[in-house]
Protein backbone atom coordinates (compact mmCIF):
# COMPACT_ATOMS: atom_id res chain seq x y z
CA UNK A 1 0.00 0.00 0.00
CA UNK A 2 1.10 3.40 -0.31
CA UNK A 3 2.07 5.16 2.39
CA UNK A 4 4.02 8.05 1.49
CA UNK A 5 0.96 10.77 1.04
CA UNK A 6 2.29 11.32 4.83
CA UNK A 7 3.74 14.89 4.85
CA UNK A 8 7.78 14.40 5.74
CA UNK A 9 9.78 17.89 6.54
CA UNK A 10 13.07 18.13 8.12
CA UNK A 11 12.89 21.64 8.94
CA UNK A 12 10.36 20.50 12.16
CA UNK A 13 13.56 18.69 13.57
CA UNK A 14 14.11 20.26 17.16
CA UNK A 15 10.51 20.84 17.86
CA UNK A 16 9.85 17.35 19.69
CA UNK A 17 7.66 16.51 16.36
CA UNK A 18 8.07 13.39 14.33
CA UNK A 19 6.15 13.99 11.12
CA UNK A 20 7.55 10.75 9.35
CA UNK A 21 6.16 7.49 10.23
CA UNK A 22 9.51 5.98 9.07
CA UNK A 23 9.41 3.26 12.40
CA UNK A 24 13.45 1.78 11.83
CA UNK A 25 13.19 1.72 8.31
CA UNK A 26 17.32 0.60 7.94
CA UNK A 27 16.32 -2.51 10.20
CA UNK A 28 13.45 -2.92 8.17
CA UNK A 29 15.41 -2.76 5.05
CA UNK A 30 17.51 -5.38 6.00
CA UNK A 31 14.65 -7.80 6.63
CA UNK A 32 13.20 -7.02 3.32
CA UNK A 33 16.44 -7.66 1.09
CA UNK A 34 16.66 -10.85 2.51
CA UNK A 35 17.49 -13.04 -0.84
CA UNK A 36 15.09 -15.95 -0.10
CA UNK A 37 13.23 -17.39 -3.12
CA UNK A 38 9.82 -17.30 -1.19
CA UNK A 39 10.04 -13.53 -1.97
CA UNK A 40 10.73 -13.94 -5.80
CA UNK A 41 8.04 -11.93 -8.11
CA UNK A 42 6.22 -14.29 -10.35
CA UNK A 43 8.01 -15.22 -13.58
CA UNK A 44 5.78 -12.93 -16.31
CA UNK A 45 6.22 -9.75 -14.32
CA UNK A 46 9.06 -8.77 -15.97
CA UNK A 47 8.00 -9.08 -18.92
CA UNK A 48 4.45 -7.13 -18.24
CA UNK A 49 6.42 -4.16 -17.01
CA UNK A 50 8.88 -4.11 -19.91
CA UNK A 51 5.63 -4.68 -22.21
CA UNK A 52 4.10 -1.36 -20.42
CA UNK A 53 7.02 0.87 -19.97
CA UNK A 54 7.33 0.31 -24.00
CA UNK A 55 3.60 1.79 -23.96
CA UNK A 56 4.28 4.65 -21.86
CA UNK A 57 7.05 6.01 -23.86
CA UNK A 58 4.78 6.15 -27.10
CA UNK A 59 5.17 9.18 -29.07
CA UNK A 60 1.40 11.76 -29.28
CA UNK A 61 0.08 10.08 -32.39
CA UNK A 62 1.54 6.44 -32.37
CA UNK A 63 -0.94 5.11 -33.84
CA UNK A 64 -0.54 7.40 -36.97
CA UNK A 65 -3.46 9.84 -35.90
CA UNK A 66 -4.10 11.53 -32.86
CA UNK A 67 -3.45 8.61 -30.72
CA UNK A 68 -2.21 9.18 -26.86
CA UNK A 69 0.93 7.31 -25.46
CA UNK A 70 -0.32 4.72 -22.12
CA UNK A 71 -1.02 6.63 -19.41
CA UNK A 72 0.36 5.69 -15.48
CA UNK A 73 -2.80 5.07 -14.31
CA UNK A 74 -3.87 2.75 -17.09
CA UNK A 75 -0.63 0.92 -17.00
CA UNK A 76 -0.61 0.48 -12.95
CA UNK A 77 -4.04 -0.76 -13.35
CA UNK A 78 -3.17 -3.15 -15.95
CA UNK A 79 -0.56 -4.89 -13.30
CA UNK A 80 -2.83 -4.71 -10.05
CA UNK A 81 -5.33 -6.73 -13.10
CA UNK A 82 -2.68 -9.30 -13.97
CA UNK A 83 -1.73 -9.86 -10.25
CA UNK A 84 -5.63 -10.31 -9.59
CA UNK A 85 -6.03 -12.78 -12.60
CA UNK A 86 -2.47 -14.53 -13.55
CA UNK A 87 -2.53 -18.45 -12.41
CA UNK A 88 -0.14 -20.85 -13.10
CA UNK A 89 -1.18 -22.50 -16.93
CA UNK A 90 -2.20 -19.20 -17.92
CA UNK A 91 0.15 -17.00 -20.00
CA UNK A 92 1.03 -13.04 -20.10
CA UNK A 93 -1.55 -11.91 -22.45
CA UNK A 94 -0.54 -9.79 -25.53
CA UNK A 95 -0.50 -5.94 -24.36
CA UNK A 96 -1.68 -2.99 -26.83
CA UNK A 97 -2.13 0.22 -26.65
CA UNK A 98 -5.41 1.61 -26.99
CA UNK A 99 -5.48 5.68 -28.49
CA UNK A 100 -7.39 6.60 -25.88
CA UNK A 101 -4.49 6.27 -23.24
CA UNK A 102 -6.07 2.89 -22.00
CA UNK A 103 -4.48 -0.51 -22.67
CA UNK A 104 -5.91 -3.99 -23.78
CA UNK A 105 -4.99 -7.50 -22.83
CA UNK A 106 -5.94 -10.08 -25.45
CA UNK A 107 -5.92 -13.95 -25.13
CA UNK A 108 -6.16 -16.20 -28.28
CA UNK A 109 -6.43 -19.68 -27.13
CA UNK A 110 -8.48 -22.66 -26.33
CA UNK A 111 -11.08 -21.32 -28.68
CA UNK A 112 -11.66 -18.40 -26.95
CA UNK A 113 -10.99 -14.75 -27.48
CA UNK A 114 -11.03 -12.96 -24.77
CA UNK A 115 -10.18 -9.36 -24.80
CA UNK A 116 -9.88 -7.30 -21.74
CA UNK A 117 -9.97 -3.11 -22.29
CA UNK A 118 -8.68 -0.85 -19.38
CA UNK A 119 -8.60 2.91 -19.19
CA UNK A 120 -7.33 4.75 -16.79
CA UNK A 121 -8.21 3.71 -13.28
CA UNK A 122 -11.18 2.39 -12.97
CA UNK A 123 -12.84 1.11 -15.89
CA UNK A 124 -12.28 -2.28 -17.34
CA UNK A 125 -14.36 -3.77 -20.21
CA UNK A 126 -14.04 -7.53 -21.35
CA UNK A 127 -15.10 -9.10 -24.31
CA UNK A 128 -15.41 -12.92 -24.55
CA UNK A 129 -15.85 -14.48 -28.07
CA UNK A 130 -15.92 -18.53 -27.97
CA UNK A 131 -15.12 -19.59 -31.81
CA UNK A 132 -16.98 -22.66 -31.40
CA UNK A 133 -20.40 -21.69 -30.77
CA UNK A 134 -20.00 -18.21 -31.75
CA UNK A 135 -21.21 -16.92 -28.32
CA UNK A 136 -20.13 -13.43 -27.26
CA UNK A 137 -20.43 -11.80 -24.12
CA UNK A 138 -19.54 -8.13 -22.61
CA UNK A 139 -18.54 -7.54 -19.32
CA UNK A 140 -18.05 -4.15 -17.55
CA UNK A 141 -16.16 -4.74 -14.26
CA UNK A 142 -14.93 -2.38 -11.18
CA UNK A 143 -12.84 -3.02 -8.38
CA UNK A 144 -14.24 -6.84 -7.89
CA UNK A 145 -12.31 -8.60 -10.14
CA UNK A 146 -13.94 -11.92 -9.45
CA UNK A 147 -15.86 -12.23 -12.69
CA UNK A 148 -13.01 -11.50 -14.93
CA UNK A 149 -10.69 -14.48 -12.71
CA UNK A 150 -13.54 -16.55 -13.87
CA UNK A 151 -13.12 -15.72 -17.45
CA UNK A 152 -9.84 -16.36 -17.32
CA UNK A 153 -9.91 -19.75 -16.17
CA UNK A 154 -11.60 -20.97 -18.94
CA UNK A 155 -7.97 -20.33 -21.38
CA UNK A 156 -6.13 -22.12 -18.57
CA UNK A 157 -3.85 -24.98 -19.47
CA UNK B 1 -6.74 10.98 16.01
CA UNK B 2 -9.71 12.00 14.45
CA UNK B 3 -9.84 14.93 17.24
CA UNK B 4 -10.45 18.44 16.96
CA UNK B 5 -12.73 20.96 18.99
CA UNK B 6 -16.13 21.43 18.79
CA UNK B 7 -17.40 23.86 16.29
CA UNK B 8 -18.52 26.54 19.56
CA UNK B 9 -15.08 25.50 21.44
CA UNK B 10 -12.10 25.61 19.07
CA UNK B 11 -10.15 27.86 21.36
CA UNK B 12 -10.41 25.72 24.36
CA UNK B 13 -8.71 22.56 25.47
CA UNK B 14 -11.64 19.61 24.24
CA UNK B 15 -10.98 18.05 20.81
CA UNK B 16 -13.62 15.78 19.60
CA UNK B 17 -13.89 13.29 16.37
CA UNK B 18 -17.50 13.45 14.91
CA UNK B 19 -19.55 12.91 11.54
CA UNK B 20 -23.06 12.91 11.43
CA UNK B 21 -24.59 9.82 12.94
CA UNK B 22 -21.84 9.04 14.84
CA UNK B 23 -21.32 9.33 18.14
CA UNK B 24 -19.00 12.27 19.39
CA UNK B 25 -15.80 10.99 20.68
CA UNK B 26 -13.43 13.68 23.11
CA UNK B 27 -10.05 13.37 23.60
CA UNK B 28 -7.77 16.00 25.40
CA UNK B 29 -4.68 14.84 24.60
CA UNK B 30 -4.96 13.15 21.73
CA UNK B 31 -1.93 11.54 19.63
CA UNK B 32 -3.15 13.20 15.76
CA UNK B 33 0.34 14.70 14.75
CA UNK B 34 -1.47 14.86 10.70
CA UNK B 35 -3.94 14.13 8.66
CA UNK B 36 -4.60 13.94 4.76
CA UNK B 37 -7.29 14.11 2.48
CA UNK B 38 -6.56 13.08 -1.21
CA UNK B 39 -8.17 12.18 -4.56
CA UNK B 40 -6.64 10.33 -7.10
CA UNK B 41 -7.99 11.01 -10.88
CA UNK B 42 -7.36 10.13 -14.48
CA UNK B 43 -4.56 11.69 -15.77
CA UNK B 44 -4.49 15.40 -17.01
CA UNK B 45 -2.84 14.32 -20.11
CA UNK B 46 -2.32 18.74 -21.02
CA UNK B 47 -0.93 19.70 -18.09
CA UNK B 48 2.59 20.45 -18.76
CA UNK B 49 5.81 21.99 -16.93
CA UNK B 50 4.45 25.16 -18.13
CA UNK B 51 1.07 25.02 -16.27
CA UNK B 52 3.08 24.31 -12.75
CA UNK B 53 3.95 28.68 -12.81
CA UNK B 54 0.33 29.03 -13.20
CA UNK B 55 -0.74 26.95 -10.46
CA UNK B 56 1.33 28.63 -7.77
CA UNK B 57 0.02 31.77 -9.03
CA UNK B 58 -3.10 30.57 -8.40
CA UNK B 59 -3.13 29.37 -4.71
CA UNK B 60 -0.11 31.56 -3.98
CA UNK B 61 -2.20 34.07 -1.59
CA UNK B 62 -2.79 31.54 0.36
CA UNK B 63 0.38 29.08 -0.59
CA UNK B 64 3.23 31.01 -0.96
CA UNK B 65 5.92 28.26 -0.41
CA UNK B 66 6.86 25.50 -3.19
CA UNK B 67 8.69 22.39 -2.96
CA UNK B 68 9.43 19.82 -5.66
CA UNK B 69 9.00 16.38 -4.99
CA UNK B 70 9.17 12.69 -6.83
CA UNK B 71 5.42 12.06 -7.94
CA UNK B 72 3.94 9.59 -6.31
CA UNK B 73 2.62 5.81 -8.33
CA UNK B 74 -1.02 5.45 -8.36
CA UNK B 75 -2.66 3.59 -5.99
CA UNK B 76 -5.95 1.15 -6.37
CA UNK B 77 -7.56 -1.15 -4.22
CA UNK B 78 -9.08 -4.54 -5.74
CA UNK B 79 -11.34 -7.39 -5.24
CA UNK B 80 -11.75 -11.07 -5.69
CA UNK B 81 -8.81 -13.75 -6.16
CA UNK B 82 -5.86 -13.05 -4.40
CA UNK B 83 -3.25 -10.94 -5.98
CA UNK B 84 0.11 -13.07 -6.82
CA UNK B 85 2.03 -9.34 -6.25
CA UNK B 86 1.66 -9.31 -2.57
CA UNK B 87 5.21 -8.62 -2.58
CA UNK B 88 6.55 -4.96 -2.03
CA UNK B 89 7.09 -4.26 -5.16
CA UNK B 90 9.06 -0.99 -6.51
CA UNK B 91 6.32 0.43 -9.47
CA UNK B 92 8.54 2.03 -11.95
CA UNK B 93 5.63 3.91 -13.89
CA UNK B 94 5.11 6.78 -11.52
CA UNK B 95 8.55 9.30 -13.04
CA UNK B 96 7.34 8.37 -16.67
CA UNK B 97 6.55 11.96 -18.17
CA UNK B 98 9.09 13.75 -15.82
CA UNK B 99 6.41 15.48 -14.02
CA UNK B 100 6.80 16.52 -10.33
CA UNK B 101 4.59 16.64 -7.46
CA UNK B 102 4.36 20.08 -6.76
CA UNK B 103 3.90 20.97 -2.66
CA UNK B 104 2.43 24.33 -2.49
CA UNK B 105 2.52 25.41 1.62
CA UNK B 106 1.11 27.84 3.82
CA UNK B 107 3.48 30.51 5.80
CA UNK B 108 3.60 28.64 8.82
CA UNK B 109 4.03 25.48 7.19
CA UNK B 110 0.63 24.04 8.62
CA UNK B 111 -0.99 23.26 5.31
CA UNK B 112 -0.06 21.90 2.55
CA UNK B 113 -1.56 21.16 -1.14
CA UNK B 114 0.42 18.80 -3.39
CA UNK B 115 -0.22 18.34 -6.71
CA UNK B 116 0.67 16.18 -9.41
CA UNK B 117 -1.05 15.47 -12.79
CA UNK B 118 -3.12 12.37 -11.70
CA UNK B 119 -3.40 13.49 -7.47
CA UNK B 120 -4.51 16.19 -5.22
CA UNK B 121 -3.79 16.16 -1.57
CA UNK B 122 -4.53 18.41 1.47
CA UNK B 123 -2.28 17.88 4.59
CA UNK B 124 -3.00 19.19 8.20
CA UNK B 125 0.10 19.20 10.22
CA UNK B 126 0.44 19.47 13.69
CA UNK B 127 3.58 21.96 14.02
CA UNK B 128 3.76 22.60 17.27
CA UNK B 129 3.05 20.46 20.76
CA UNK B 130 0.04 22.42 21.32
CA UNK B 131 -1.55 22.99 17.94
CA UNK B 132 -4.94 21.51 18.12
CA UNK B 133 -6.18 19.06 15.26
CA UNK B 134 -9.21 21.12 13.11
CA UNK B 135 -12.64 19.11 13.06
CA UNK B 136 -12.99 16.45 10.82
CA UNK B 137 -15.89 19.14 8.94
CA UNK B 138 -12.76 21.61 8.98
CA UNK B 139 -10.51 19.61 7.28
CA UNK B 140 -12.96 18.38 4.55
CA UNK B 141 -14.74 21.37 3.66
CA UNK B 142 -11.73 23.40 3.01
CA UNK B 143 -10.07 20.07 1.07
CA UNK B 144 -13.38 20.40 -1.00
CA UNK B 145 -12.60 24.22 -1.10
CA UNK B 146 -8.98 23.79 -2.70
CA UNK B 147 -10.52 20.64 -4.92
CA UNK B 148 -13.30 23.42 -6.45
CA UNK B 149 -10.57 25.92 -6.82
CA UNK B 150 -8.12 23.46 -8.70
CA UNK B 151 -10.95 22.19 -11.17
CA UNK B 152 -11.53 25.77 -11.70
CA UNK B 153 -8.23 26.23 -12.58
CA UNK B 154 -8.13 23.26 -14.69
CA UNK B 155 -11.73 24.26 -16.53
CA UNK B 156 -10.31 28.08 -17.30
CA UNK B 157 -6.70 26.61 -19.12
CA UNK B 158 -8.67 24.16 -20.79
CA UNK B 159 -6.31 21.32 -19.04
CA UNK B 160 -9.05 18.36 -18.51
CA UNK B 161 -11.75 17.75 -15.87
CA UNK B 162 -11.36 16.13 -12.53
CA UNK B 163 -12.54 12.62 -13.18
CA UNK B 164 -11.91 10.68 -9.61
CA UNK B 165 -10.69 6.85 -9.67
CA UNK B 166 -9.79 6.57 -5.89
CA UNK B 167 -9.55 9.04 -2.42
CA UNK B 168 -8.11 8.68 0.41
CA UNK B 169 -7.61 10.03 4.11
CA UNK B 170 -4.57 9.44 6.06
CA UNK B 171 -4.13 9.81 9.58
CA UNK B 172 -0.93 9.58 11.64
CA UNK B 173 -0.21 9.33 15.59
CA UNK B 174 2.25 9.26 17.39
CA UNK B 175 2.24 7.36 20.63
CA UNK B 176 5.39 7.76 23.31
CA UNK B 177 6.84 4.80 24.11
CA UNK B 178 8.85 5.95 27.58
CA UNK B 179 8.82 2.45 29.26
CA UNK B 180 9.84 0.51 25.42
CA UNK B 181 7.99 -0.93 22.28
CA UNK B 182 6.65 -3.40 23.39
CA UNK B 183 5.30 -2.13 26.78
CA UNK B 184 3.36 0.24 24.92
CA UNK B 185 2.37 -1.90 22.27
CA UNK B 186 0.34 -4.09 24.91
CA UNK B 187 -0.68 -1.12 26.89
CA UNK B 188 -2.55 0.62 23.39
CA UNK B 189 -3.52 -1.93 21.30
CA UNK B 190 -6.47 -4.12 21.73
CA UNK B 191 -4.82 -6.77 18.86
CA UNK B 192 -1.61 -7.21 20.86
CA UNK B 193 -0.97 -9.30 23.19
CA UNK B 194 2.38 -9.24 25.20
CA UNK B 195 4.71 -11.84 25.47
CA UNK B 196 7.78 -11.95 27.38
CA UNK B 197 10.56 -14.77 26.22
CA UNK B 198 13.57 -15.61 28.12
CA UNK B 199 15.64 -15.88 25.65
CA UNK B 200 14.75 -13.05 23.04
CA UNK B 201 14.41 -10.48 25.94
CA UNK B 202 12.41 -7.11 24.52
CA UNK B 203 12.14 -6.72 20.91
CA UNK B 204 13.70 -3.61 19.86
CA UNK B 205 11.97 -3.13 16.71
CA UNK B 206 8.17 -3.78 16.94
CA UNK B 207 4.94 -3.36 13.88
CA UNK B 208 1.67 -4.66 12.88
CA UNK B 209 0.38 -3.71 9.85
CA UNK B 210 -3.39 -4.53 9.30
CA UNK B 211 -6.26 -3.92 6.72
CA UNK B 212 -9.62 -4.61 6.57
CA UNK B 213 -12.46 -4.16 3.78
CA UNK B 214 -14.64 -0.82 3.20
CA UNK B 215 -17.99 -2.27 2.12
CA UNK B 216 -20.04 0.32 0.61
CA UNK B 217 -23.91 0.91 0.93
CA UNK B 218 -25.13 -2.09 -0.79
CA UNK B 219 -22.74 -4.18 1.40
CA UNK B 220 -20.10 -4.75 -1.71
CA UNK B 221 -16.73 -4.11 -0.97
CA UNK B 222 -15.22 -0.44 -2.33
CA UNK B 223 -12.06 0.38 -0.25
CA UNK B 224 -10.06 -1.12 2.61
CA UNK B 225 -8.82 0.71 5.89
CA UNK B 226 -5.19 0.56 6.78
CA UNK B 227 -3.48 0.42 10.39
CA UNK B 228 -0.06 0.43 10.15
CA UNK B 229 2.40 0.80 13.59
CA UNK B 230 5.73 0.93 13.54
CA UNK B 231 8.56 1.65 16.24
CA UNK B 232 11.14 4.45 15.74
CA UNK B 233 12.46 7.55 17.54
CA UNK B 234 11.44 10.94 17.32
CA UNK B 235 13.35 13.76 16.89
CA UNK B 236 14.71 13.80 20.53
CA UNK B 237 15.51 10.81 20.45
CA UNK B 238 13.18 9.28 22.49
CA UNK B 239 11.19 5.64 21.54
CA UNK B 240 7.71 6.18 20.09
CA UNK B 241 5.20 4.38 17.64
CA UNK B 242 3.76 5.83 14.91
CA UNK B 243 0.26 4.37 13.60
CA UNK B 244 -0.86 5.39 10.54
CA UNK B 245 -4.35 4.93 9.57
CA UNK B 246 -5.17 4.80 5.82
CA UNK B 247 -9.38 5.09 3.80
CA UNK B 248 -8.83 4.38 0.72
CA UNK B 249 -11.34 3.11 -1.96
CA UNK B 250 -13.17 3.63 -5.31
CA UNK B 251 -16.01 6.20 -5.63
CA UNK B 252 -19.02 5.23 -6.34
CA UNK B 253 -19.32 7.55 -8.91
CA UNK B 254 -16.52 9.64 -11.23
CA UNK B 255 -17.42 12.60 -9.76
CA UNK B 256 -16.24 14.71 -6.69
CA UNK B 257 -19.37 14.61 -4.50
CA UNK B 258 -18.64 10.87 -5.23
CA UNK B 259 -15.21 11.01 -3.96
CA UNK B 260 -16.39 13.21 -0.94
CA UNK B 261 -19.15 10.60 0.22
CA UNK B 262 -16.65 7.40 0.11
CA UNK B 263 -14.15 9.41 2.34
CA UNK B 264 -17.19 10.51 4.42
CA UNK B 265 -17.45 6.38 4.77
CA UNK B 266 -13.77 5.87 5.38
CA UNK B 267 -14.02 8.26 8.11
CA UNK B 268 -17.17 7.44 9.44
CA UNK B 269 -15.22 3.52 9.50
CA UNK B 270 -11.98 4.43 10.73
CA UNK B 271 -13.31 6.60 13.62
CA UNK B 272 -15.48 3.52 15.06
CA UNK B 273 -12.05 0.84 14.13
CA UNK B 274 -10.03 3.13 16.11
CA UNK B 275 -11.89 2.89 19.22
CA UNK B 276 -11.97 -0.71 18.81
CA UNK B 277 -8.76 -1.29 17.86
CA UNK B 278 -7.17 0.96 20.79
CA UNK B 279 -7.44 -0.01 24.63
CA UNK B 280 -9.75 2.00 27.27
CA UNK B 281 -6.02 2.24 29.18
CA UNK B 282 -4.75 4.13 26.23
CA UNK B 283 -7.76 6.30 25.37
CA UNK B 284 -8.15 7.16 29.36
CA UNK B 285 -4.41 8.62 28.84
CA UNK B 286 -5.56 10.58 25.48
CA UNK B 287 -8.69 11.54 27.85
CA UNK B 288 -11.36 10.12 26.24
CA UNK B 289 -14.62 11.86 26.86
CA UNK B 290 -17.67 9.69 26.18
Amino acid sequence: MNAALAYRDDRLEGRGITLTPIGDSRRASQAQGSAAFSNRPPDWLSEAVERLLTLLRLPVGWDGHRGNPTTVASASYALEVLGRIMRPGVPLPSIMPLSNGGVQLEWHRKGWDVEVEIVGGRKVDVFTHNLASGEEAELEINADLSALSAVVEQIRD
Amino acid sequence: MLLSPTAGERSGRSVDAAMPNDDLVHFGRPPLSEVALSIQFESLTAFSYAEIGALRDHFRSSFPRVEYHPPLPPAFETFGPPSVLTMPFPFPFASIGGMPRVWLIDEQGVDVLQFQPDRFTRNWRKTENDAEYPHYDTVRSTFLSDLHSLAAFLEERKLGGLVPTQCEITYVNQLSAPDGYAELMGRAFSNWRNVRPSVLGESDNVAFNMSFVLSGAEGAPVGRVYFQATSGFDNAGQRVVHLMVIGRGAPATSTIEGAVDLLDLAHGHIVKSFLELTTAEIQAEWERRA
